[in-house]
């Protein structure tokens, strides 16, 4: 019996001293945690310390950082436009000089002049550009454009760059798009003539290819076109494609060294493209096989659907160059025509004389001597053989042979660039009605030089001197009277002595702005039952202006620096209308 | 109150008696884990009180005379069980002056529910410790023994005036401590 007592006595204490022991390591273990709980609370201490004082270390530099971005866009805006004035007065006098008699080496002086201050202003307004999409201070305009005028004057205002490096400038359109769409036609040429312009400075040999296409997209109601810029250039390495669209960046790959620009263009286009119209831009380029940039914009549904153009006409098409020969094809094609390839000009004369195509198609810029004479001899033989000839003309001085063989061309002749849109005017005769013929031409788009014969007597409000000279000498030119007033207070003065067909004014200006005078000129009128036009002049060209302006009493408004035929324009339509 | 306490208990009563004797008044008494106590649990005071009355019935020894010797015993075991309290002083004065900022501290680390009584300390002189005992709890005779166990623990001849400020509301007990 004590045996066992003993044997349960034995296992109790073991089994007590497990349970102490138990019970101290749950303490060490305990303490353990308590200590490890309060590192771990004095690193959050610590931590949350670090963040605050990091916040607020980072909401100084970021406030100090948005003052000065902003400062930096205020200060880029006023310069801009504080350069802009001087530069209307060098740009205004430069086209003046160089209507004066100048020697040929003046008259070479004067342009470098003139294309240097060109070249200024249009950096002066990308800065201006980028500060006022940075200020979100730009408003999209749109309204009903036609597409193809709008591809032919950009390409038209690309042409002489284009051919100074002898570098052909095309156009391909999907023929579903559209003729007409609805959107900011201004911005899209801004983007249109920047890309398109890039890509003629970084192409050497080959052409500049402008590609539109519709895009499939279900989800959403809009007309989405995708525009192409394709060049056969130097083309862009992987790494500088990042870095392509950022504000002030210019590659610095050898290949580009010598093309001078302020590195903004693309950053413009970006913003144009993606914050104001909704729509996306990019870049797909290989270093030496040419860049592909593309946009790609939404339009409201169109109103005049595309109908699908059917035609007899053939075309042949010869070109000593394989590569052009074959996107001429592809774009005669894509007006509906056919279109037969001629690989060398004996078959091209032989064609001449058969019946089979209704237009023969021939780039005279790329004859060689041997071909052109080739061409001389067979038209002696056979004067019927031009008779379907339609000649593509470049801008640039033609050389003899090449001007003979334009003379030759009895179907006529398209100016380079040549875009499908003058092919089909020059193809499509007046009974056959196409919706192609309902287009303007780009020329027509252009303000017309015969101005009104009448001479107005006009007044002029303009505190700057070199200004005051150059709207005299651009409106005495046009034979009209000009009177210049200093500033708002004389202005006024002037106006209540004399008659006037037209008022400039100045918004700007000292002792009295243009604004106060022209509600003081509107009290006068008033008075005398005689109402005349003002017409503010402002270098502050901002989206909404007009409206401003207007809303003023102002019945106009023109831009500085002053373009000659703007001005000329506003007098028209506003001596008209008195 | 700490499991600690209950568990120190029962070893006395097994040491100084028996194990049957803890048998007993474990069954005498209404516990609610049956008498199984962990040194690391928290259990009603009123089980001691219970554990320590029928102790008194059972061995014929009034109630606070065996609250004293356990406050003795249990002294003496926490210098075995936490020897690192006791080695950083080297008398009962600084030592109980500890107490309050320094071992109920560590006690908190480890068991933040724990209610500790309050061990205000104050010296009246070179050789005079005032001690106010303020607790919820009946157990000045605990803390008299635990404080008599620590004169003898450091060595020293103390001698103890106990004041009762008690009320209804709560234990306050003045000890004046004197180091002959």
């Amino acid at each position: 019996m004590d045996d066992l007592k003993k044997k349960y006595e034995r296992r109790v204490k073991r089994e007590r001293t497990a349970r102490k022991e138990a019970e101290t390591l749950l303490e060490e273990k305990s303490l353990q945690l308590y200590e490890l709980n309060n590192k771990l609370q004095r690193q959050t201490y610590e931590l949350d310390d670090q963040i605050k004082l990091r916040t607020e270390e980072l909401e100084v530099a970021r406030d100090y950082a948005m003052a000065a971005n902003k400062a930096k866009s205020t200060f880029l805006a006023s310069m801009s436009h504080e350069i802009r004035t001087p530069m209307n007065g060098i740009i205004g006098m430069t086209n003046l000089l160089m209507e004066s008699e100048l020697h040929k080496d003046q008259v070479r002086k004067v342009g470098v002049i003139k294309s240097s201050g060109e070249a200024l202003l249009s950096i002066i307004n990308d800065i201006l550009d980028v500060s006022k999409l940075e200020a979100g201070k730009v408003e999209l305009e749109t309204k009903d454009f036609y597409l193809h005028p709008l591809l032919d004057s950009v390409t038209s205002a690309l042409a002489v760059s284009a051919a100074d490096k002898d570098i052909e400038l095309l156009t391909l359109v999907d023929p579903v798009l559209p003729i007409e769409l609805h959107g900011d036609e201004s911005r899209i040429r801004q983007i249109l003539i920047n890309l398109i312009g890039n890509a003629i400075k970084f192409t050497s040999d080959g052409y500049v290819l402008l590609k539109l296409k519709a895009l499939e997209n279900e989800s959403d109601e809009r007309l989405w076109i995708r525009f192409e810029v394709h060049d056969t250039g130097v083309g862009i390495s992987e790494e500088n494609q990042e870095k392509l669209f950022a504000d002030f960046q210019q590659l610095q790959q050898s290949e580009y060294s010598g093309i001078e620009g302020t590195g903004l263009g693309l950053s413009i286009c970006k913003r144009l493209a993606t914050q104001l119209m909704d729509g996306d831009i990019g870049v797909n380029s290989e270093l030496g096989k040419g860049s592909e940039f593309w946009f790609e914009l939404p339009f409201e549904s169109s109103r005049k659907p595309f109908e699908t153009r059917r035609s007899d006409t053939t075309f042949a098409v010869f070109h000593n160059r394989p590569l052009l020969k074959s996107k001429y094809a592809s774009m005669v094609q894509g007006m509906g025509y056919q279109c037969d390839s001629i690989s060398n000009i004996e078959e091209f004369l032989e064609l001449s004389l058969e019946s089979q195509h209704t237009y023969l198609l021939l780039d005279a810029d790329y004859l060689s001597a041997k071909q052109c004479q080739k061409i001389f001899d067979a038209v002696e033989n056979n004067k019927r053989i031009t008779g379907r000839w339609i000649g593509l003309k470049s801008v640039k001085d033609l050389h003899e042979n090449a001007t003979r063989i334009f003379d030759l061309c009895n179907s006529g002749e398209i100016n380079k660039p040549f875009t499908q849109f003058k092919l089909a005017r020059r193809v499509q005769s007046p009974d056959q009605s196409s919706m192609i013929l309902e287009f303007r031409s780009p020329d027509d788009l252009v303000v017309p030089d015969t101005l009104t014969q009448r001479h107005l007597t006009v007044l002029v409000a303009e505190d700057n001197n070199v200004n005051q000279m150059v709207i005299r000498s651009y409106l005495e030119k046009e034979g009209h009277l000009v009177t210049i007033a200093n500033d708002g207070v004389e202005a006024v003065e002037i106006f209540d002595k004399k008659q006037f067909d037209i008022v400039l004014m100045d918004i700007q200006m000292p002792r009295m702005d243009g604004v106060t005078a022209t509600r003081e000129l509107k009290k006068l009128m008033k008075a005398t039952g005689k109402t005349v036009p003002v017409i503010a002049l402002t270098a502050n060209a901002m989206s909404g202006d007009r409206e401003k302006f207007l809303s003023q009493g102002l019945d106009d408004y023109l831009v500085k620096p002053i373009v000659v035929e703007d001005l000329n324009e506003l007098l028209d339509i506003h001596s008209r209308k008195a | 109150m700490k499991g600690v306490v209950f568990t120190e208990f029962l070893d006395m009563v097994a040491e100084k008696f028996s194990d049957d004797v803890v048998d007993t008044i474990i069954d005498a008494s209404d516990l609610s884990t049956d008498g199984a106590y962990t040194a690391v649990g928290t259990y009603s005071h009123t089980e001691m009180l219970q554990l320590v009355t029928h102790l008194a019935k059972e061995t014929d020894i009034e109630v606070p005379a065996l609250v004293e010797v356990f406050g003795h015993y249990l002294f003496q075991r926490f210098t075995k069980t936490y020897p690192m309290f006791f080695s950083e002083v080297d008398n009962s004065f600084d030592f109980l002056q500890t107490v309050e900022n320094h071992i109920h501290v560590e006690v908190k680390k480890l068991y933040p529910d724990a209610e500790l009584p309050t061990f205000e300390t104050k010296m009246l002189g070179d050789n005079t410790l005032e001690l106010i005992y303020i607790s919820k709890r009946p157990f000045q005779n605990l803390a008299e023994g635990m404080i008599k166990e620590c004169g003898i623990y450091y060595k020293e001849n103390i001698e103890l005036d106990v004041e009762d400020n008690s009320t209804d509301d709560g234990m306050n007990v003045r000890f004046v401590i004197t180091k002959h």
